[in-house]
């Protein structure tokens, strides 16, 4: 509560400080163009663009990693078309190599990036623990704009906004139809994840070798997170107080048991094991962010037609929330020497609709709402049987709470994902090992 | 000689005579005293500056927490919370369990090796010991990651194997022993052949009257290696012991990739668990804490050994 009247306050503040200084760049110009007609819009919003663009200059750096550093070296063509002066260098590097990298130059202040893609998990870690070192766009952003799960990841802990949050990464349910079909199991008819494991006892009985679902015994705790992100809940408060032995909690982790227990789930130690058992055809459904429709798609192009998407099955009858597993932000650190062109093309990116559409091609799901307008979202995909993917997306993107990661969610997610190796392989008691999980937090976190 | 007196007595001359002047920096001019020092200076810059400064920066650092961008001392507060953290006795009973198990396994294994392929009438002996040398020049990442394919549970070979003679799936990678046992594996098999190598070269240096005397005494193969091999080698071996004591102390990348420290940190190692409180978890302080207490048990270990060995002497 406390918390929704200071983000109106802020977004309050936000709008008289737009409206002072009218006229600014790119994002705020495009936002009222976006909401024309779909399928238009992209016009609009690319003269948007060009009002902004030609006079800036200089060098840009940035750093990121796989598709997004692909789209973003595409992207800056274009933009350099624009602006002849500018210099745009995109430098490649794995997810670790970009975080030692930051970790290192922020430390000792040198040799930063203009603009670098951080997960969004990871984001409030590098705000927290390095205060001041990213440009605050607090005045920049327009709330309503955003997915509030992403603006929560981009939001430091004195509530300043310091990245753009780029893709979303709701959580839905994959499965393979043809499995579902010959176990006689209606996907639409699971509302819950006990239903689920009814539903997996008879799937995993009509086909052979198939389990109902991966899940990981030592290597992550994402269904329970999910369903406590379905509670409305997670591994800390909104003040970064730690709450693992909360009755939803202990009940997320306990479910977690009861489908393991039930005996209808495949292990995997590595993320190469989870998608060799996905290609292969061993497991009916999978839970997972957005992006791993295209994952799919990319392993097995043959299997077009067979796999479905429905909603998470849900805690209990009564809980409403979403998941979001993944996704990143795209930061500014305050060491620029140009500012002005790394919000104009963060902007360009991540809010020119021909560019958001670009994105979607590759599995960008944006998370900037005015582009929800776009035509893309009406799209059906033939992979998916004719489904609207990304009308789920749109829908369920707006669902997901907005939970506070805290600098400290790096070492959580470590305990917690041994917390779940214990209660799955040495069979602890979960409300043990959930009050144990607090304590440990409380002693390392001093809350 | 006689050139080099005469030039060291120019110069002696030389500079003799502006000494009661005696400025401060008459003690930095190039002279035959001071010629080492200059020789050496490069070398004294880099070990100071890559050594000596982060030694003393680290030390400084573990008294430190690093929050909100800023350091603040605070006294021995993270050590206390060291001593009581589950996860740092946890790593270090794991890098116990490796000490015990895999240090004296391999340097058993590498000096049976070492004697072996340190026998006359073999054949290709150079080929032997550059097969089971080559493994310890192979990148530690990417042999962790062929042991995790080896041992993969669904479609590791070692499953496979193991199938063919009516052995069931062996979870290696998620099951706390099994995980363990894949990592001895992998560092037994690196590390092996280099300290063969290392044998070897302490074999071949053992006079070969001993053994001709003990021919001649009539001491079949058994007694000449634990009676003349055995002992000759006592400060080779103690140098692998303790040169292996420290890897394993330090080990990082085997559990850093073949396990990621699980399944509920029964694999975690004390440098793994040291690079994820400082990089993965941003608490320098404390990871230099656990720096420093792992400086400790080096050391006292390394004086153990050394102790009951004599320092290798007799």
């Amino acid at each position: 509560m406390k918390k929704r009247i200071l983000a109106s306050l802020l977004a309050g503040a936000m709008a008289l400080s737009m409206a002072a200084c009218s006229g600014g760049k790119s994002a705020e110009s495009s936002a009222p163009e976006s909401q024309a007609p779909a399928g238009e819009s992209s016009a609009p919003a690319e003269e948007g663009g060009a009002e902004a663009t030609g006079a800036l200059s200089g060098d840009l750096l940035i750093w990121s990693w796989d598709v997004a550093l692909n789209f973003l070296s595409e992207v800056s063509e274009t933009f350099m078309e624009q602006n002849p002066d500018l210099n745009i260098q995109c430098e490649e590097m794995g997810t670790d190599q970009v975080y030692n990298k930051l970790t290192t130059s922020l430390a000792s202040g040198s040799g930063l990036p203009d603009l670098v893609t951080i997960e969004g998990e990871q984001m409030p870690k590098f705000a927290n623990k390095f205060p001041d070192s990213f440009v605050d766009l607090t005045e920049r952003i327009n709330k309503d704009d955003w997915l509030p799960i992403k603006l929560a990841e981009a939001t430091d802990s004195r509530g300043k906004i310091v990245a753009y949050p780029w893709d979303a990464a709701p959580c839905m349910m994959f499965y393979r139809r043809d499995f579902y079909e010959n176990a006689g199991v209606n996907p639409e008819e699971i509302k819950t994840w006990d239903q689920f494991i009814e539903a997996g006892k008879k799937i995993t009985a009509a086909n052979e070798g198939v389990a109902m679902v991966p899940l990981a015994t030592s290597r992550r705790d994402h269904i329970y997170r999910i369903m406590l992100m379905q509670q409305n809940k997670f591994y800390f408060d909104d003040a970064g107080n730690s709450c693992m032995d909360t009755p939803e909690s202990i009940g997320a982790m306990e479910m977690t048991k009861k489908i393991y227990d039930a005996g209808i789930t495949v292990n995997d130690t590595s993320w190469d094991d989870y998608v060799t058992s996905i290609k292969e055809g061993k497991v009916a459904s999978v839970p997972d962010g957005i992006w791993m429709a295209g994952t799919i798609k990319d392993l097995s192009p043959e299997d077009s037609g067979k796999w479905g998407v429905m909603d998470m099955p849900q805690y209990s009858e009564s809980t409403t929330g979403e998941a979001s597993n993944g996704g990143s932000v795209l930061a500014i650190p305050a060491s620029t020497q140009n500012v002005e062109a790394a919000i104009a093309f963060a902007e360009y990116t991540l809010t020119d609709l021909e560019n958001v559409s670009k994105g979607l091609e590759v599995a960008l799901y944006p998370s900037y709402v005015p582009a929800f307008e776009l035509d893309d979202f009406n799209a059906t995909d033939d992979y998916f049987g004719g489904q609207n993917v990304l009308g789920m997306f749109k829908d369920i993107g707006g669902r997901i709470p907005q939970v506070n990661y805290t600098e400290n969610f790096a070492e959580a997610y470590e305990t917690n994902k041994n917390a779940v190796a214990k209660v799955l392989l040495e069979n602890a008691d979960v409300t043990t090992t959930m009050q144990d999980v607090q304590k440990e937090f409380v002693t390392k976190f001093g809350k | 000689m006689s050139t080099q007196t005469a030039t060291s007595k120019e110069t002696n001359a030389q500079t003799r005579p502006p000494k009661p002047k005696a400025g401060f920096f008459s003690h930095f001019k190039l002279s035959i005293k001071t010629a080492p020092y200059y020789f050496l200076l490069p070398a004294i810059l880099v070990f100071g500056a890559f050594m000596v400064y982060p030694v003393i920066s680290s030390l400084i650092l573990s008294f430190q927490t690093f929050d909100m961008g800023e350091y603040s001392f605070v006294a021995l507060d993270n050590y206390k919370t060291l001593m009581g953290d589950p996860i740092f006795w946890q790593a270090l009973g794991n890098t116990c369990i490796y000490l015990i198990i895999q240090v004296p396994a391999m340097v058993v294994l590498s000096l049976t090796f070492a004697t072996l392929l340190d026998q006359k009438f073999l054949k290709g002996r150079t080929l032997f010991r550059m097969s089971l040398f080559l493994p310890s020049i192979t990148a530690l990442v990417a042999y962790a990651l062929i042991f995790k394919l080896l041992f993969n549970t669904e479609y590791g070979m070692i499953n496979y194997m193991l199938s063919m003679f009516g052995v069931d799936k062996i979870d290696w990678l998620n099951t706390a022993w099994g995980a363990r046992f894949t990592i001895i594996a992998g560092i037994t098999w690196r590390w092996t052949g280099y300290n063969m190598i290392i044998m070897i070269a302490g074999l071949q240096a053992i006079p070969l009257e001993l053994y001709e005397s003990a021919d001649i005494d009539g001491a079949g193969a058994w007694k000449k290696f634990w009676y003349i091999t055995v002992p000759m080698m006592k400060s080779i071996i103690l140098f692998v012991s303790i040169t292996s004591t420290i890897g394993t102390l330090q080990m990082f990348d085997e559990s850093f990739i073949l396990t990621n420290g699980g399944p509920d940190n029964a694999t975690i190692t004390v440098g793994h668990y040291l690079y994820n409180s400082g990089f993965r978890y941003f608490k320098f302080g404390y990871a230099a804490a656990i720096s420093y207490v792992l400086v400790l048990v080096i050391g006292i270990l390394s004086f153990l050994q050394f102790k009951f060995t004599n320092g290798g002497e007799d």
